[in-house]
């Protein structure tokens, strides 16, 4: 953990493109927020593998948003029970339910759907906002502490050697 | 683009997924054994044993050898163990995280076989909530061993010791009315002056009253000595009063309790008698008396069995409210309508050849699940057995519904031409030395609630037994003479404790006789109640009557004293004016007769 820790400092720190940490933290908002076994995590898992993203970031991410979940989980159970049992959409959610694929999602799960919905919602808001947290860390948050004495004298010491042995 | 796409990360993706598949099959069983064990053991209260798990993949399957439970109450016994279990499932549903089971084969099972090691789990310490837990169940255990001992003719001592006695509990209340206001009066008493003290007071009031007033200041003297002793006279007269009234009481209080506690053998006597329904009508009940014994263990045997399957159908309770919190957290699954529902765990048939010491049985069931609500159907268990020991078939049908929240189990028994032999009936050393029975029982529970009820009949009978005289001979002679009769059960009311009724029309063909010995015992167990209860109401009242003389006693003496102190207390000083005045009287008077008499003198002397 801590040298994964390491390594995102790094690519923060790095040329590293700010949207590929971004997407990174966007789809490990999805995992963090649904149950793990469900089968659309296995299609973000293969998303994180194939596409440039920083995996550091993403395994932080779930870890991140893995301890979120438990302030929001309630609210993605009640979301996705007023959504399973409203009435008005009971021909479509039961037609879903014939179909072995479907129920294979566990979309008739209320924290599945819920939580789903929840991510899905804030994908966008999550790998904007990211992203443009990094590129301001960049421009003006890691210009300003590379300029302060302390981060010098830190980058002397055998701790930060230490730091960048491991993040290697 | 280019620089967005990972190909080797497609690469990183098939070999983790190979990978976790590859760990899934080579470890499978072991975990599923381990799972069996592990899950197994925490439901059983015992240990559970699998000697291997074999996994198939074509067809997709599951067997598993040399399974054994332990029975928790008998670690050195199996609850039941079977050779072989291989299970078939289904692909589709496993991957949605469901594991149906198309059919599953049972072969060699058995119930109650020994074990060559102990199959108790490790003990944990036990929390305070454990014991009393257990005490709880102990408690329990007893009141459903007591249904049964209700249709046995129970002895006075058992009774006594049994029954919450009035003559008990007004008893215990009396004696210690007794003793508070023994202590209350033994206070109040101890204020009260003694015949001394009165003595001391008549005599001061004597030297007080009596003499001549020798001048006013003896007069005021005296005047105040009298006025501190009426004081101390006021003072006593109340402590008087005071022990009069605290004597009126106790005794008022204790003469109403003694009543209560006179009548309370009498009470207690009538409760006990129409309870334990000692009259002729509830005695007469031979067949509870005979069969109650055998339907008893019958009745535990089965109750027992379902209580080890109840918790795996699935269940009233389940909408509790812990779990109703954790749905809150974690989340439901909510089910639609469809053709195919798929519960979590599902065996679609299963079919177990069972060993029994009477021949072998076939089951067949249909449906177990834990999710009947999601099935949308009850579990079938059927249950047939030809050419048994002593029985020529047995057909068992049960259907275990729990759809609904209010779960409903029937079931449906058959056994034809079962072949008794040499039961001993528990009485007088009566014996039904054979019988060909046919037996029809059906019965169906409901929130916990039983309703069942059977008929044996009993064909071919032949009675004996080893009476040698007196009532048991005449009895055995009179059911010698019966060679066909019917026995019927009946077991309403909750589970844990149903109400056993059976009856038969043994009763009306042996009546005669039984009553005859009946009501000797009858008059056996009134006499042994009414003298132990008459034995505990003394021990009680003890000295009471004696007490209470003694308090009557007290009470006049109390009378007597209260009367002594009110004449002294009336008692007054003459005042020095009045004495001065009299004594002035009597001095004139003595002047006046003293000129009357020289006035004579001289009238006698003239003559005229």
């Amino acid at each position: 953990m801590l040298g994964m820790l390491a390594k995102l400092l790094k690519a923060l720190n790095s040329e590293s493109a700010p949207g590929q940490i971004a997407l990174a933290f966007a789809l490990a908002l999805i995992i963090g927020l649904t149950p793990l076994t469900s089968l659309h995590n296995l299609l973000v898992l293969f998303l994180a593998f194939v596409i440039r993203i920083n995996l550091s970031a993403f395994f932080l991410g779930i870890a991140f948003f893995s301890g979120l979940a438990y302030l929001i989980d309630p609210l993605s159970v009640s979301i996705g029970e007023s959504l399973l049992t409203n009435p008005d959409l009971q021909e479509s959610l039961t037609a879903l339910y014939q179909s072995d694929f479907w129920r294979a999602t566990k979309f008739n799960h209320t924290l599945t759907l819920g939580g789903l919905l929840v991510s899905l919602a804030l994908f966008i808001p999550v790998l904007v906002l990211s992203r443009l947290l990094i590129i301001g860390y960049r421009e003006k948050f890691m210009a300003w502490v590379e300029k302060l004495k302390v981060t010098k004298l830190l980058k002397a010491s055998k701790f930060y050697k230490l730091y960048t042995a491991m993040a290697d | 683009m280019k620089q967005w796409i990972r190909l080797p990360g497609l690469i990183g993706f098939v070999v983790t997924l190979a990978l976790l598949i590859a760990f899934w099959m080579l470890f499978a069983g072991g975990l599923i054994k381990s799972a069996i064990e592990t899950f197994g053991s925490d439901a059983a209260g015992a240990k559970v044993e699998v000697e291997s798990v074999d996994l198939t993949f074509s067809p997709l399957g599951i067997t598993l050898t040399g399974v054994e439970v332990a029975d928790a109450d008998k670690p050195m016994q199996n609850l039941v163990q079977m050779d072989k279990a291989v299970a078939d499932l289904e692909l589709m549903p496993l991957l949605l995280g469901k594991g149906i089971v198309k059919e599953l084969s049972i072969t060699g099972m058995a119930f109650e076989t020994a074990r060559t090691t102990s199959g108790a789990l490790a003990k944990k310490t036990k929390s305070a909530e454990d014991v009393a837990q257990e005490k709880k169940d102990a408690e329990k255990e007893a009141k459903e061993e007591s249904a049964f001992s209700s249709v046995k003719v129970p002895s006075a001592d058992e009774i006594l010791a049994r029954e919450p006695l009035l003559t008990e509990s007004r008893g215990k209340a009396f004696q210690e009315s007794f003793e508070s206001g023994k202590t209350e009066l033994d206070e109040a008493l101890a204020q009260v002056p003694d015949e001394k003290s009165l003595k001391s007071y008549e005599d001061d009031f004597n030297k007080i009253t009596k003499g001549k007033l020798k001048s006013l200041k003896d007069f005021e003297q005296r005047k105040k000595a009298l006025s501190d002793l009426k004081k101390r006279i006021k003072a006593d007269k109340k402590a008087i009063s005071t022990a009069t009234k605290i004597v009126a009481k106790t005794k008022k209080d204790l003469q109403g309790q003694w009543q209560g506690l006179k009548d309370a053998p009498g009470e207690d006597y009538d409760n006990i008698t129409s309870k334990y329904s000692i009259d002729g009508a509830g005695a007469s009940n031979i067949s509870k008396l005979i069969f109650g014994d055998q339907a008893g263990v019958w009745t535990d045997k089965a109750l027992y069995w379902y209580a080890k399957v109840k918790p795996f159908m699935g269940s009233d309770e389940d909408s509790n409210s812990a779990q109703q919190e954790e749905q809150a957290r974690s989340g439901r699954f909510v089910h639609f309508k469809t053709s195919n529902p798929l519960p979590d765990f599902l065996i679609r048939k299963t079919r177990v050849q069972l060993d029994f010491e009477l021949g072998n049985l076939n089951a067949e069931a249909l449906d177990i699940t834990h999710q009947q609500t999601i099935l949308g159907r009850p579990t079938h268990v059927d249950v047939t057995g030809r050419n048994l020991k002593d029985m020529q078939s047995l057909e068992l049908s049960a259907v275990l519904d729990h759809r609904t929240a209010r779960g409903t189990d029937s079931f449906n028994l058959a056994i034809k031409d079962m072949a008794v032999k040499g039961w001993n009936l528990g009485y007088e050393g009566l014996a039904l030395k054979s019988a060909l029975v046919q037996v029809n029982a059906n019965g169906v529970l409901q929130q916990g609630q039983l309703l069942a009820e059977g008929t044996g009949r009993f064909n071919q009978a032949r009675f004996g037994g080893k009476a040698s005289g007196g009532f048991a001979k005449e009895l055995q002679k009179t059911m010698q003479k019966i060679n066909q009769f019917d026995v019927k059960g009946e077991a309403k009311g909750k589970l844990a404790a149903p109400k056993i009724g059976i009856s038969s029309n043994l009763d009306k063909a042996i009546s005669g006789a039984f009553n005859q010995r009946l009501k000797e015992k009858k008059a056996k167990l009134e006499k042994d109640l009414k003298k132990q209860l008459n034995e505990k109401l003394l021990s009680y009242a003890g000295d009471y009557q004696d007490q209470l003389k003694g308090m009557d006693l007290a009470s006049g003496k109390l009378g007597d004293k209260q009367d002594a102190l009110e004449d002294l207390a009336k008692g007054e000083l003459n005042s020095w004016e009045d004495q001065q005045k009299q004594e002035a009287k009597a001095k004139a008077k003595k002047e006046q007769k003293k000129l009357e008499k020289k006035l004579k003198d001289k009238l006698k002397g003239l003559k005229f």
